[in-house]
């Protein structure tokens, strides 16, 4: 499709970018900063409405601006999920007073920037594209990682995550260049074409993926390239660590699967199921070991999601009709219990200024529905039923024993094993260990919505999970597979 | 009725602890007041269970069934048998007397009852499942609860006992749940229905079949508990409050057992055939080992503790028999042992709650002062103990009868485990109600009329089957009888 007939496709995006321009012109001559919040959210509203109603009405198949982009319901299923992880985490922000100040309409627009980016990167299928969208989201990330420019936590935060991220982008367009240098085109589907007719050396193919999983690795937090996660989750503003854990990362796996699959499905498999397995099975490992030693709750989380991209990318590595099913739905439930874990870190730390597990002491007597709340939230990370978290890995290790990995399975088994005693050590703290202060705890609206909407799913699912099972596997049909 | 029967005692104790939930929390009567009637209005369905169940057809009664996630084929499938009734209604008899003797709770009244009932909630529902994802749902859902009723209710070392309960367990359901998933891909079509897996069992080839028996027996083992996998079961039944006590002996333990007879047995009888030498061997082991380590013991509750391990050998013992009488009598064992070690401990409890202790050689003489208490703890201790007349008798005869064709050894040994568990009840019973008085408990005041009623229901019960073992073999054996047949065990 051409550039005109393809615009009315990026409606949502055209949306939110003419809100977050505007938004950017009004702030500094507006007091009402928080406004400006309110109406990035309705705007995701609106956005949201326009996506699924686009997609109901057929608008599912082709791609735009000469195959820049790819519209097909994998694409529409991540956009969803990108406006949705935006949307909360603002309900999040609004709150969170650290943020409050002179620049917090910037944040605001800033975050309607990177969800744009995070939806271009969903659906892009060409290299040059995905390069693009992924700096476009990962720099919008760096500024927003040191948001908080006079806490000297934050700005580390945000230079670490620059120097190691610009790094990393630079070894992924080195792999891309490998990529077009022998096979000439930057579309991924004519890139499968040139590798599958055999003409290309293994080594080269091997070593411009290895390249590519690198780059991957460090926007996923995949064991060897976590490093940043904990010291950016721990320094950056809550809200935006919660964003990070979630949003990139589902957009990062997006785009690993259709470039994979895609680009190097079919025969190629045999060169990165073994490397991606290998990566999987390090990540679930060294991240939840690591998480039990840690004392921060953000720095708990952040292991515990590098832990997370492990279990996820086991559905990769497995790639048939379940695994691919497996991804999707565990990325979306991930997206609220994640969230809603967050949520409640924020609401105490709004209230107590401290992120320690030790003074999360007795929350269950200091505030009852907020410890409830996170004691659910983590159950289900934990993935026990009937929430929803176990939904997710219950398909992941359904997956491999589908596909006759069953030592996978048992990997992942005894990681999640491992991983339920960390979550545990906050739930002991909320309920079994008596508060050192007393104190009602409270949250503000924003926060108590976005904790009452994500709790709500994280139930929902669990216990009913047919209509969202539906969605995700209408949702595995990827163009050019 | 007959339909919605199970759905109703499975959700009537959530809707009660929703409602609970909702309630200020210093209306701390009321709630206690509320979670008994709730109990109790689930030991009347219960009962209306037992009443309109039919022994003589072997097949599943009270049927429901609702779609759920049907991309997957999984159903929302409840229904009873002669495996299940009765266990069904162990749970809600003692979930309603364990209720009652959580009177005396006044540490975080809301919690403990709304985590009390959701406890009762996944406990009926875990053997009113025949679909083995809401089996498995329904499972785990009974280890939250639990985490929290021993880490919060519990003892001095509550923390370390509950995290340990915790973990041990979630240990054994993972791989449950992983041979869960190994049948229904499998299968064909695939499936969770565990009476299709059992139609469809002599599809699976033998190494399949041995790989998912031993998944799954490590999950039940370490539930029943098995030696070597029962050392969480000494820490958490010692920490636990009396009533969490009183369901993890009478019902919690039980599960491991029942899915065998439910889930491994029927759909994997190959691989059961073959792991019998095992499977006697650790019923043997802990027979003898429990027995020994309950001697040994000066804490009363560890006592009875260890005495679980070695009860629940003789179910092991019956199950790997492999013979009609084996299955009954190691059946006829867990109900029995559900009833007497409830009470043993509920027994403990009263005791304690007196003395403010559990060592064995502080008591004593206390048969002249508690002479009603004294008359209890010695049936149920005789009836622990094999006297015949009571339950445990009944059980372990046939257990011994079923098993002495096939494993004479074994049986041998595991009569040796019924001299030793004479010898430490009785020692108990010395040591606590005989002998001269100690001057500190003169004043130890009599049973009270709460406590008589939660314990007088398990005698009566111990006394009924233990002379009249039909009113509960009527019930089980044309499902074991079904069972024995599908298995291919030896009908005698």
């Amino acid at each position: 499709m051409n550039m005109t007939s393809s615009l009315i496709y990026i409606l949502p995006e055209i949306i939110i970018l003419t809100f977050a321009l505007l938004a950017i012109i009004v702030e500094p001559f507006t007091k009402l900063k928080r406004l400006i919040g309110v109406l990035s959210l309705l705007v995701l509203t609106l956005a949201l409405i326009v996506l699924v109603l686009s997609a109901c009405r057929g608008a599912i198949g082709g791609s735009l601006f000469y195959g820049m982009l790819t519209l097909d319901p994998f694409s529409i299923f991540f956009r969803i999920i990108s406006i949705i992880t935006s949307g909360v985490v603002i309900l999040l922000s609004i709150g969170y007073t650290p943020l409050h100040g002179d620049s917090e309409g910037e944040y605001y627009s800033i975050l309607l920037f990177i969800t744009i980016g995070m939806m271009l990167l969903v659906s892009s299928s060409n290299l040059l594209m995905i390069f693009l969208a992924i700096e476009y989201v990962s720099i919008a990330s760096y500024i927003l990682a040191g948001f908080m420019k006079k806490d000297p936590k934050s700005s580390e935060a945000a230079l670490k995550y620059f120097l190691l991220g610009g790094l990393s982008s630079g070894v992924m367009l080195y792999g891309m260049s490998l990529l077009y240098g022998w096979t000439r085109s930057l579309d991924i589907s004519e890139i499968y074409m040139a590798l599958d007719s055999g003409s290309i050396p293994i080594p080269v193919i091997i070593i411009s993926i290895a390249f590519l999983l690198a780059g991957f690795g460090f926007k996923l937090a995949l064991v060897p390239f976590h490093m940043w996660t904990p010291d950016v989750y721990e320094g950056a503003p809550t809200p935006v660590a919660a964003f990070l854990s979630v949003g990139p990362k589902a957009a990062g796996f997006a785009v690993l699967v259709r470039v994979l699959l895609v680009g190097m499905g079919g025969d190629m498999q045999s060169h990165w199921v073994p490397i991606l397995a290998g990566l999987s099975i390090l990540t679930m490992i060294v991240g939840n070991i690591v998480a039990i030693a840690q004392q921060n709750i953000k720095r708990l989380i952040a292991y515990s999601s590098i832990a997370h991209s492990g279990y996820i990318l086991l559905g990769l590595v497995i790639s048939n009709r379940m695994g691919l099913e497996a991804i999707l739905l565990y990325l979306l439930i991930y997206l609220f219990m994640n969230l809603g874990a967050f949520g409640v870190v924020i609401i105490v730390s709004n209230s107590i200024r401290s992120d320690e597990i030790k003074d999360y002491a007795g929350l269950s007597q200091r505030s009852p529905l907020l410890a409830l709340s996170l004691a659910i939230f983590l159950v289900s990370l934990a993935g026990i039923p009937p929430t929803a978290g176990f939904l997710g890995k219950f398909y992941i290790f359904a997956a491999c024993i589908e596909a006759g990995y069953a030592w996978l399975a048992v990997i992942a088994i005894i990681n999640s094993i491992v991983a339920a005693y960390y979550y545990f050590k906050v739930v002991r703290m909320m309920y079994l260990v008596e508060p050192e202060e007393i104190g009602v705890i409270r949250g503000d609206v924003g926060s108590c919505m976005a904790l009452f909407f994500t709790l709500a799913l994280t139930i929902i699912i669990g216990i009913f999970p047919g209509p969202f099972v539906s969605l995700v596997e209408r949702s595995i049909h990827i163009l050019g597979m | 009725m007959n339909q919605y029967i199970l759905t109703l005692i499975t959700f009537i104790p959530l809707a009660g602890a929703l409602v609970i939930l909702f309630m200020p929390k210093e209306k701390v009567v009321l709630i206690k007041v509320l979670g008994v009637i709730t109990t109790f209005i689930c030991l009347v369905l219960g009962t209306v269970l037992l009443i309109n169940f039919n022994p003589n057809n072997p097949a599943m009664q009270f049927e429901q069934r609702l779609q759920w996630i049907p991309q997957l084929n999984i159903y929302y499938y409840m229904g009873a048998d002669g495996i299940s009734v009765p266990m069904i209604f162990l749970t809600v008899l003692i979930s309603f007397l364990a209720c009652l003797a959580s009177w005396g709770i006044d540490l975080r009244v809301k919690e403990y009852f709304v985590l009390y009932l959701l406890l009762e909630t996944g406990m009926v529902g875990a053997f009113s499942a025949l679909d083995l994802f809401l089996f498995y749902v329904f499972w785990e859902l009974m280890l939250v609860p639990m985490y929290f009723l021993i880490g919060i209710w519990g003892g001095p070392r509550k923390e370390y006992a509950a995290i340990k309960f915790f973990l041990y367990t979630l240990t054994g359901s993972v791989f449950i749940l992983l041979g869960i998933l190994a049948l229904y891909f499998k299968s064909e079509p695939h499936t969770f229905n565990m009476l299709e897996l059992v139609s469809q069992g002599n599809l699976f080839g033998a190494r399949f079949q041995w790989l998912v028996f031993l998944a799954l027996f490590l999950g039940f083992a370490i539930k029943v508990p098995v030696f070597p996998f029962h050392t969480w079961l000494p820490d958490a039944h010692v920490e636990a409050p009396t009533p969490i006590s009183v369901i993890l002996a009478a019902v919690l333990l039980k599960f491991g057992a029942y899915g065998f007879y439910r889930i491994s047995y029927p759909i994997l009888p190959d691989a059961a055939h073959r792991f019998v030498p095992w499977m006697a061997l650790l019923a043997v082991i802990g027979i003898i080992y429990g027995a020994f380590v309950a001697m040994a013991q000066k804490d009363i509750k560890k006592m009875v503790a260890y005495s679980s391990v070695s009860h629940m050998g003789f179910v092991l013992l019956g199950l790997a028999a492999f013979t009609l009488t084996g299955f009954n009598g190691g059946y006829f064992q867990m109900f029995s042992h559900g009833i007497l070690t409830g009470g043993l401990f509920l027994l403990v409890g009263v005791l304690y709650d007196r003395t403010h202790t559990r060592d064995l050689d502080s008591f004593g003489g206390l048969s002249s002062k508690v002479p009603r208490y004294a008359f209890v703890l010695t049936i149920i201790s005789l009836g622990s103990l094999g006297l015949p007349g009571l339950s445990g008798f009944v059980s372990e005869f046939m257990v011994f009868f079923g098993a002495w064709t096939v494993l004479k050894a074994h049986t041998i040994i595991s009569v040796m485990g019924i001299v030793i568990t004479a010898g430490y009840m009785l020692y108990m019973l010395q040591r606590v109600l005989l002998g001269p008085l100690n001057e500190k408990w003169k004043d130890i005041p009599e049973m009270n009329a709460r406590e008589l009623i939660t314990l007088i229901p398990l005698v009566i019960i111990t006394i009924v089957i233990g002379v009249y073992p039909s009113v509960l073999l009527r019930l089980i054996n044309p499902t074991m009888t079904d069972l024995i047949v599908k298995v291919g065990g030896i009908m005698r």
